[in-house]
């Protein structure tokens, strides 16, 4: 025996060296008493693998530069099955993230973005959360055991052990911990301590169970993982959401603060970031390239067309027709062209003439269109051939007279032709030659114009530039549109609406169907808050300060700046000015060739008036049509709070209104339907009152002009300073600074009483001077305009509730149904552990049977 | 060299009579010698479609059966087979997902609703259909250039071990490839393919078409090697390029073509047949069919025209965009065509090369030093 193992040593030690080392174990153990060991199997290299949130990163790195080999090995032709393996999960993830690197382009905000790549994250942490989560750990907490643990083979290949229930290498578990131990696998199983056979009975249920789990993975995870991930994307859109809205915005103010600075100091550096690099220079070359290409040519007005059109690309239609008639009276001319047609086109028109009068045939008696040509092609001739067959104004008259007498010549040698008929022919060959010459009307696009026409397009480029670094800056801040701070503070508003309103799954399901039932329910919610001080004050004040949340993130309000909104208007206003000023500055005398562009691009200041330009429907639209109309439809959100509040406070104490039941108890229950639901119409049909106007003044006056305010809104909106003083909380509101919560309240409700008020048939006349004196001198015409009524009148508090509710709902059944799904599935995957590892009849028998 | 012992029976059923043993130890080896099944099969659409069949059903009742019993004859073949489980629930779940909850949306919800979920329900489809035929791109190069069809199949057929004394073997069949493992391709099954052929006629066409010499000796052992090389490089190339194609066929759906063919897909646009009463039932019913092979023609007709608009518009991107986000669906589609060309050459390369070469001593019977 000590030869034959002597022999084995010496034959190893020859070639292969890392044996040498187990070799030499055995060597050094014929020196052991014991020589049991000498029968003992060489301990594997295989090991399990602990996976804990410890040496998670560290797997994780292992895991990596695994792949990372394999692909090296599976190009050069050396990867195994395993690591081929590893490379499927590699080209799961690339493809992956070429999908959502795609559709990223197609989605317009960094949100919408980001989000697509959030959902594919989703998507994999589903794959491997799920069978940890409703398999392995109840699996763990039912069996005692972890069905997906993992080892890494002899050949540091990483599997799971239960994978092939053939092949589980189950003498990797060698006690060092208890979850590596069969005996306590055992214990936990509730295999009996005196069982025969023991840890052949945990193998077996080990596999049992292993093969069950790993079944039912497979049965659940198709449903699991999309469910998963599609809840996980829908609980993480709102955090996203509100990540990219903060660093967005800080993003736009940083925007915005260089606009400022280059507003006031015009900083070179910054006009090249701001404009100058922004420049459409391809448009810029197109124009320039028309112009060289028609420069010193006779041009038609096609030509004129298309010269406008590639001045004024991005810019809309009307300021495009603006352009177009400074180029018109900029390239008008009485020059005439003359060339090959020319001749042709007289011939013809007089044939078609004489044919429709004579008959066919008949111009060959009267006229020779050889000589005709003959005797203009003399007169280009005798003037010096002008180039491009352009003849001044008087050489065309001179032309037009020499035809005429060309012709005139023609009929007198005619003998046979009656004098009268002559006259005839002779009318209709100058109407002829005047309605050629009308046609081939030249106009040249000279150098100087072109030069105006280039200038002018570099101005509208810059001004073009300059807009879009700031409409980035307002579109982000204002525009009806997703991801942008007033969409989103409006879903914030209306969400925290239905929250506080407390509305019920089955008041929801209701209430979506039409937005009568939803103003029903709306204000049977808010007559409910309006009865508890307490709840009326926390809802009125949570839902303001929500609001005015839209105030501080539009105009970023810091001590010594300007507020961002304000700055973009000025901006607005700065850059079309200056358009306009410059466009008006083309020119070499006192005409301006651009006149009505520069007009319609700014206009003129008439006492502050802009109605018409492009400069005032910018700035309206943003200051009116946005910021305007978000602002009106919270503050008649709060406006018909406070009214609920009031009756209530009226109801209880019967101060405040006029004092008089009779009249205050149907006025406070119009006044509700009126502040709920009326829209513009019903205001000027006066909420159909026309056959009681006293009522109708009294509706408006305690609805919107009294000024009056509940107890419990004033005292929301008040504190009590480190002084002991009490005070009125104030809030940065866009364009106007500090004011307080009952402030823009009044203001606005008052602006509408006033706004209705003053009509034609003025009802409130009368009563209007008693309470108001000074109310009609306050409103210039201009604020009167039906779109101004509309505006402030605003979005009805029900149907705000009811698109939110709508919303709401589908999200909801959405929600729900999916929430279901899951849980369902989740459920019965729970439940199936106690179900799982139970002993079949043979195995039970030949249990019996072992054990006697 | 020239014997191949890799599926050589070596191994005797040794059962000792131990009380020990787990109990279907006991049960006798069956009493009949069990002929060898396992086959190769033509690969051809209808061999794929038989497989896939066989696959999907049993992934679906048989396999899941067993191995929520536990059962002891479940195989590592059968969970495996069973990962399509989840690719099929989990496509029509996503579907599910855009498409189930728009019909208890309000009216005025539900169309744009159902318009995005139908272009993703169409995207699970097209991910599916473009990886399962982009895996082409590499095998049919791969196979016109070194003569190795990656995807060989064979039917495996095995049969279980009995439960008991009067348990009848039952044949278990398992659809494989033959190259399909790169650690133990069934080198077995290629001996012998052609009859009336020599033994080694396989090896010797695999190692005469990839330059490694004609009448070899031994050309088996010659051409295992090149043949392991095949099987990783072409398996890399397909796991990287599959699923990148799979990803053009969602992009692809994302167009707003298909728009069309959704209208031409819903129920409004489906011409109704309505029956001519003057005509027996026979020729109504016959009409009937006409007329929904008419729309049904109608349909297709309309995937195709807007799958080549809708490949356009991926291909040319919108117009409104410039750098990355016009160029987007150009720089997908070259991607994946390159990750398919790139690794089908890279294989080709491989099998054209390796072996030690210059080792060759005589190109015609190729005999090489160590």
């Amino acid at each position: 025996m000590p030869n034959l193992i002597q022999n084995y040593v010496n034959n190893i030690g020859q070639g292969i060296s890392s044996v040498n080392n187990t070799t030499k174990k055995y060597y050094n153990n014929l020196t052991d008493s014991n020589s049991d060991n000498l029968l003992a199997p060489l301990d594997g290299k295989g090991y399990l693998v602990e996976n804990s949130l410890v040496t998670y990163p560290k797997e994780l790195a292992k895991d990596t530069y695994y792949t990372a080999k394999s692909l090296q090995r599976g190009i050069t032709g050396k990867a195994n099955d395993h690591e081929l393996g590893k490379l499927n999960d590699l080209g799961l993830k690339l493809g992956g993230l070429s999908i959502a690197t795609y559709l990223m382009t197609k989605r317009q905000t960094p949100k919408q973005k980001a989000m697509e790549f959030i959902g594919f994250g989703a998507f994999l942490a589903s794959m491997a959360v799920w069978p940890k989560v409703a398999l392995q750990w109840p699996a763990q907490l039912v069996h005692g055991f972890n069905f997906r643990k993992q080892y890494v083979d002899e050949q540091g290949r990483k599997k799971y052990v239960t994978q092939d229930p053939n092949y589980i290498p189950i003498d990797l578990y060698k006690g060092k911990r208890k979850s590596e131990d069969l005996g306590h696998i055992a214990d936990r199983m509730g295999i009996d301590k005196n069982e025969k056979d023991r840890n052949e009975l945990a193998k077996e249920h080990i596999r049992k169970v292993s093969v069950q789990n790993n079944t039912l993975w497979m049965l659940t995870a198709g449903v699991a993982t999309p469910v998963m991930t599609a809840l996980a994307c829908n609980r993480l859109e709102k955090p996203v959401g509100k990540f990219f809205e903060k660093i967005t915005n800080n993003k736009v103010n940083k925007l915005i603060d260089k606009i400022e600075e280059y507003n006031q100091s015009g900083d070179k550096k910054l006009e090249d970031e701001l404009i100058t690099s922004k420049m459409d220079n391809e448009s810029g070359k197109k124009l320039d390239a028309l112009l060289n290409m028609k420069k010193g040519k006779p041009i038609n007005d096609k030509d004129v067309d298309a010269i406008s059109e590639a001045l004024t690309v991005g810019l809309d239609n009307q300021t495009r027709q603006a352009a177009r008639l400074d180029l018109g009276y900029m390239l008008s001319s009485n020059q005439t062209v003359v060339n090959e047609k020319t001749v042709n086109s007289i011939t013809d028109s007089i044939t078609k003439k004489l044919d429709t009068k004579y008959g066919e045939g008949y111009t060959s008696q009267v006229l020779d269109a050889k000589k005709l040509a003959e005797h203009v092609d003399n007169f280009m001739g005798q003037n010096g051939r002008p180039a491009n067959g352009i003849l001044s104004a008087e050489q065309s008259d001179n032309l037009r007279k020499s035809l005429n007498d060309f012709f005139g010549e023609t009929l007198k040698n005619n003998t046979t032709m009656r004098e009268a008929r002559k006259e005839v022919i002779a009318d209709m060959f100058f109407d002829s030659v005047n309605e050629v010459f009308e046609k081939n009307k030249a106009t040249v696009l000279t150098d100087e114009a072109a030069g105006y026409i280039s200038k002018a397009g570099q101005t509208i480029r810059k001004y073009r530039a300059f807009d879009e670094t700031i409409s980035s800056a307002s579109h982000f801040k204002v525009e009806k549109a997703s991801e942008t701070l007033a969409g989103n503070n409006w879903g914030e508003v209306t969400e925290t609406l239905i929250k506080e309103l407390n509305i019920s799954p089955k008041e929801l399901n209701e209430a979506k169907s039409s937005e009568e039932l939803t103003a029903q329910l709306f204000t049977r919610k808010l007559e409910d808050i309006a009865k508890d001080e307490k709840r009326y004050k926390k809802f009125i004040t949570n839902i303001s300060n929500k609001m005015t949340e839209l105030d501080v993130k539009l105009d970023n309000p810091r001590a010594g700046k300007r507020p961002a909104m304000d700055t973009i208007i000025d901006s607005i206003a700065r850059n079309h000015d200056k358009t306009a000023a410059e466009l008006n500055g083309i020119t070499k005398t006192d005409s301006k060739p651009f006149f009505n562009l520069a007009q319609r691009i700014a206009g003129e200041n008439i006492d502050g008036v802009f109605v018409g330009t492009v400069k005032d429907a910018k700035i309206q639209r943003i200051k009116t049509g946005r910021i305007g109309s978000i602002q009106n439809a919270y503050m008649r959100l709060l406006h018909t709070a406070d009214f609920f509040r009031r009756a209530e406070e009226y109801n209880k104490t019967n101060i405040g209104f006029s004092g008089n039941p009779k009249l205050d108890k149907p006025l406070i229950e119009k006044a509700k339907k009126v502040l709920m639901s009326s829209h513009s119409g019903d205001f000027y049909l006066k909420f159909e009152t026309n056959n009681n106007v006293n009522f109708y003044k009294a509706l408006m006056w305690h609805t919107f002009l009294s000024g009056d305010m509940s107890n419990a809104t004033k005292d929301a909106f008040k504190y009590v300073d480190d002084a002991g003083k009490v005070q009125e909380r104030t809030c940065h509101e866009v364009f106007r600074g500090k004011t307080t919560i009952p402030q823009r309240i009044t203001r606005w409700a008052q602006s509408v009483g006033k706004l209705m008020g003053i009509t034609e048939n003025a009802f409130l006349k009368n009563h209007m001077i008693d309470h108001a004196s000074s109310i009609e001198n306050e409103f210039k015409p201009i604020e009167k305009t039906a779109f101004e009524k509309f505006n402030k009148i605003a979005c009805t508090p029900d149907n705000m509730l009811y698109n939110a509710l709508k919303q709401k709902f589908n999200s909801n059944k959405w929600l729900r149904m999916w929430t279901t799904v899951g849980s369902i599935v989740l459920g019965v995957t729970l439940a199936s552990q106690f179900a799982f590892g139970k002993q079949d009849k043979t195995t039970q028998t030949n249990k019996q049977v072992n054990n006697g | 060299m020239g014997i191949d012992t890799s599926n050589a029976n070596t191994s005797i059923a040794l059962v000792p009579k131990s009380a020990n043993c787990p109990p279907y130890s006991h049960v006798h080896i069956p009493p009949e010698h069990i002929p060898e099944e396992t086959r190769i099969l033509p690969n051809n659409p209808r061999t794929q479609a038989m497989r896939s069949f066989q696959k999907v059903t049993s992934a679906f009742t048989e396999y899941p059966a067993k191995g929520l019993k536990g059962d002891k004859k479940s195989t590592f073949y059968e969970f495996l087979t069973m990962g399509t489980v989840p690719y099929i629930l989990g496509s029509a779940t996503f579907m599910a997902l855009f498409n189930a909850a728009p019909s208890w949306f309000p009216n005025f919800n539900k169309k744009g609703a159902r318009v995005g979920g139908n272009k993703l329900a169409l995207g699970v489809l097209l991910y599916g259909v473009a990886k399962s035929i982009s895996k082409n791109f590499v095998t049919k190069p791969v196979k016109w250039a070194t003569g190795i069809d990656t995807e060989m199949p064979y039917e495996k057929v095995t049969y279980t071990i009995p439960n008991s004394k009067d348990d009848t073997p039952v044949p278990m069949f398992e659809q494989h490839n033959v190259f399909e493992s790169r650690d133990f391709p069934r080198y077995d099954k290629l001996y012998n393919l052609k009859e009336g052929k020599p033994r080694n006629y396989y090896y010797d066409k695999i190692a005469k078409k990839n330059g490694l010499g004609t009448n070899l000796e031994a050309s088996d052992a010659e051409v295992k090697p090149l043949i392991k090389d095949v099987i990783s490089r072409s398996s890399t190339a397909k796991s990287l390029s599959t699923y990148v194609w799979g990803g053009v066929g969602v992009m692809l759906a994302a167009q707003n073509s298909w728009d069309h063919f959704f209208n031409a897909l819903s129920k409004k646009s489906w011409r109704r047949f309505t029956p001519n009463p003057n005509e027996n039932k026979f020729i109504n019913l016959v009409d009937r069919g006409i007329n929904t092979g008419k729309n049904l023609w109608r349909i297709t007709k309309s995937f195709g025209r807007n799958f080549v608009k809708a490949s356009k518009e991926l291909y040319n991107g919108p117009a409104t965009e410039k750098g990355f986000n016009k160029h987007a669906g150009k720089f997908a589609l070259g991607f994946a065509a390159a990750l398919s060309i790139l690794g089908a050459a890279n294989t080709i390369y491989g099998a054209k090369t390796s072996g030690d070469r210059k080792m060759v001593i005589d190109s015609d019977k190729k005999v090489t030093v160590d």
